[in-house]
């Protein structure tokens, strides 16, 4: 019984400890007892990163798994999901999303286009088994974009003996009427083990609780409560094969992801009585939609010797994305084109990326890291709408890191970065011209952990961290529909440029688990959309916004306290607040998430968990030009899970019931906040999952 | 220990707040439009001119106004028509006039006039007011243009054509 005590504590501990000045970088071994399956624990890149970093297992994702892998996240304090109408929704780390936070995929950075507000995320969230979440500027170890920070999705963890193994998942989701399938079968063999996975969703129009919602004064129904065409699907197939002898280690991954899903009809346009009234189906797709695909195909190579270790990682990703709408223009007198004359909008991005990477280890006290990286990127356009050019990029950056423990007590790590890029813009039409642009820029992080005695732990870091401006940045010109608003670029601009320093706290002890961790970031550049006060000659555009270079200052903190009430009770406590402030507009930046706290009560046992929480929000009065100030509210949330084992196997059912009070609210970070629109009321989703 | 890293913490969180409070807070309230004419669902007759009347205040200064014209034919916004246009063209305009300087005026004129050959049918009118920190609102109105419409100088017979006052 103690045995097993201490190993799930040991379990805990190297889940939950952040392998940061990570000394004992070979492969640990952790047992899962009811399996009796021995497996090697993944390392991801924040092994020898020093920043923040959250660790996030599979069975926390499952278990607050919402509309989307944000949704899980988003129960991470200092992680908010941006959502983007309803059903998907991009990552913001304290502050920063879109573009500024990397999604990283088995060590390969996804590239959609994360820049655009209405774009989600294209990873197959059943294929998520843990995430690491690094909160500040982890632009060292992912180049470019990884200013706010970055979320890096796990490997799947390889089991050691021959096993058959599989997984088949049904879940229902009440709020859209959601169905969603997913089934997994690994086999490993020796030295070879291959999974594949495929997973399909549907879901039909989303309930809100309002029967009809206030835009500018204007008061529009929401017919039968359910937002006219929200409804979508995603497809998607993974496919993972690995092999490893002593010295080598090879792992293939190929995915695709395939997402449908309409445009909500009052967000195309300026919503009025006509296009809400119901189509009399909840499950069409229909105009204005969007579609995209993405196809990622990459390999890992590792070859490791006593002291050393060579990695060599090699990526290509297809991102296709379109949407569709009736023609219709902003600029006068432009005829529908002739081919697909609703095809608003084309965009097709396509990168190769490659890296590698040499580790050496002289000693128990230094570790060496030395890396280059280099990515080329193509992006296509087509429809009869135009939000940004055509253009190539190209990114070269070199690395070095070193991890130094003299001690048990301390241990301290330092990083710098390289880059260089080119960015080459296409010209359209006469308003927007080509541009060519070169930049280089490096990155800095140095940091220190000192745990004086066992439980305790203090982290510090201070860190640089830099942006290339993306192609909408430098290039747009044009209304931003869904935005209403005519958005123009800057082609004069510098990077982006940011110093953080942060300082985190935690105490480890029987009862008590709490960690405190507060931030200071400092940006001399800080590109946001500034209002001009020039009127825009396109037509429903009001006026100019212009991409403005200026200096930002953020700040804030998390903090996360649970604490063991009798027998398997438990308290937790978790809080997250940001300030932001850009100091040529004198107001905070655009979608400034408010203060956020969760109270959490559950009971957890081995075969059974239970929650109730209460989510409360803050009023965010804190905003930017023309954002409007949100109320604020308290949703309540009650979940759990059963596992059922049956012999080798399992059955397990989760309930997860959010905003059980069906209680009306606005989101600060929903892109349809805009027009008013209400979030999602109450919605029971319900999972049952059979592992073999 | 203990209480140690407690008031360091504190300490921190501490500065960050008077940080906080060293900033001065801009101006992020919208202008206010009250716009009298035209009303929602008026129809206004073409080739006359339009009757415009409105409020418009901030709490510091007022920037600018537009005037924004366009159809709707088919219930979706500024769509090119492109059948029955032989004899007459979808009518649009876009005009903005200088606020700066006040805080709040009323606004009265016939500056705008729908021309003969307007095409007949649904449209917006919008009206966009900025104040001088950059906020924005907007008013939108569902008008019809018609042939055949009520003839606003009958209306307002008393009415004259002043313009800003205040």
């Amino acid at each position: 019984m103690r045995i097993k005590h201490t190993i799930w504590v040991v379990l805990l501990v190297c889940l939950s400890s952040l392998t940061v000045c990570a000394q004992n970088i070979d492969l640990a071994d952790t047992f899962q007892l009811e399996e009796i399956v021995v497996a090697g624990v993944r390392k991801p890149v924040t092994e020898v990163a020093v920043l923040p970093a959250v660790n996030i297992a599979s069975e926390e994702i499952n278990l607050h798994m919402g509309h989307s892998l944000m949704d899980a996240l988003s129960h991470t304090e200092g992680v908010q999901a941006m959502d983007i109408g309803v059903g998907f929704s991009k990552p913001m780390i304290r502050g920063l999303g879109f573009q500024r936070v990397v999604v990283s995929d088995n060590g390969v950075k996804q590239e959609g286009q994360q820049w655009g507000a209405d774009h989600g995320l294209e990873i197959d969230a059943f294929h998520v088994d843990g995430v690491v979440v690094i909160k500040g500027p982890a632009s060292v170890l992912y180049g470019s974009d990884a200013m706010g920070g970055a979320i890096e999705i796990l490997p799947p963890i390889i089991p050691y003996q021959d096993t058959l193994s599989g997984e088949i998942l049904f879940q229902h989701q009440s709020v859209c009427s959601g169905l969603s399938g997913s089934a997994m079968l690994a086999i490993k063999h020796k030295r070879v083990y291959s999974q594949i996975r495929y997973t399909e969703r549907h879901w039909g129009d989303y309930r809100v609780p309002a029967d009809s919602f206030t835009y500018l004064s204007m008061r529009l129904p929401i017919p039968d409560r359910h937002l006219k065409n929200t409804a979508g699907m995603e497809r998607s197939g993974n496919c993972l094969l690995t092999f490893r002898n002593k010295r080598y280690e090879g792992r293939l991954n190929i995915s695709d992801n395939y997402q449908k899903a309409g445009f909500f009809s009052g967000a195309h346009g300026i919503p009025n009585n006509s296009n809400m009234q119901s189509d009399g189906d909840k499950w069409n797709i229909d105009l204005p939609y969007s579609l995209v695909n993405h196809l990622k195909v990459s390999s890992t190579n590792k070859w490791t010797s006593e002291k050393t270790q060579m990695m060599f990682v090699m990526a290509y990703q297809k991102n296709h994305r379109e949407e569709w709408s009736k023609f219709h223009t902003h600029v006068i007198g432009q005829q529908a084109p002739a081919v697909d004359p609703d095809k608003e909008l084309m965009l097709d991005l396509q990168t190769i990326s490659a890296k590698l990477q040499f580790r050496y280890t002289p000693s128990d006290l230094w570790e060496h890291y030395a890396g280059i990286s280099t990515s080329f990127q193509n992006n296509e356009i087509g429809g009869y709408s135009f939000l940004i050019p055509a253009y190539r990029r190209k990114e070269y950056g070199a690395y070095y890191l070193v991890n130094y423990k003299p001690s048990d007590v301390w241990a301290f790590n330092a990083s710098a970065r390289y880059d260089i890029s080119h960015i080459h813009t296409e010209a359209h039409g006469q308003d927007v011209g080509e541009v060519e642009r070169d930049y280089h820029d490096y990155s800095l992080a140095v940091g220190a952990v000192f745990t004086p005695k066992d439980g305790h732990e203090w982290r510090g870091s201070i860190g640089r961290a830099y942006r290339l401006p993306s192609a909408n940045e430098l290039t747009s010109n044009g209304v931003h529909h869904g935005a209403f608003r005519h958005e123009l670029g800057d082609s004069t601009l510098v990077g982006e440029q940011g110093w953080q320093a942060d300082l985190s706290y935690s105490l480890r002890k029987k009862r008590v688990d709490m960690s405190i961790s507060p931030f200071f970031s400092y940006y001399p550049h800080f590109i946001s959309l500034h209002p001009t006060g020039q009127w825009s000659m396109l037509p429903d555009a009001g006026q100019i916004y212009q991409y403005v270079d200026a200096p930002a200052t953020f700040f804030g903190g998390e903090v996360r306290v649970k604490v063991k009430l009798v027998r398997d009770l438990h308290y937790e406590f978790s809080g997250e607040y940001v300030h932001t402030y850009d100091h040529d507009s004198h107001t905070a930046t655009p979608f400034s998430p408010p203060a956020t706290m969760r109270n959490t009560i559950s009971w957890e046992r081995k075969r059974w968990q239970a929650y109730a929480e209460c989510q409360s929000v803050a009023t965010q009065t804190r905003v930017c030009h023309n954002e409007d100030e949100t109320p604020g509210y308290n949703l309540l949330n009650v979940g759990g899970k059963v596992e059922f084992p049956v012999s080798s196997r399992k059955l397990s059912l989760h309930v997860n019931a959010r905003n059980l009070l069906n209680t009306y609210h606005l989101n600060h970070l929903n892109f349809y906040r805009k027009i008013d629109l209400p979030e999602a009321g109450v919605d029971i989703q319900s999972t049952i999952r059979f592992t073999f | 220990m203990g209480k140690n890293i407690f008031f360091y913490v504190l300490s921190v969180v501490l500065c960050f707040s008077f940080y906080a409070c060293s900033e001065d807070d801009a101006d992020t309230t919208k202008p206010v439009i009250m716009l009298d004419e035209p009303e929602d669902g008026d129809s206004l007759r073409i080739g006359e001119s339009v009757h415009f009347e409105a409020d418009f205040s901030d709490d510091e200064a007022l920037g600018s106004y537009l005037i924004e014209i366009h159809n709707n034919f088919d219930g979706h916004n500024h769509k090119v028509s492109s059948t029955r246009a032989e004899e007459t063209v979808p009518f649009s305009l876009k005009k903005s006039y200088d606020l700066s300087n006040l805080r709040n005026t009323h606004v009265h004129h016939h500056d705008i006039v729908i021309p003969e050959n307007a095409t007949p049918g649904a449209y917006h009118l919008v009206v966009y007011c900025t104040d001088a920190a950059g906020n924005q609102s907007m008013v939108a109105r569902d008008i019809i243009l018609s042939l055949d419409a009520e003839s606003h100088h009958h209306h307002h017979d008393g009415d004259d054509d002043d313009d800003d006052h205040e």
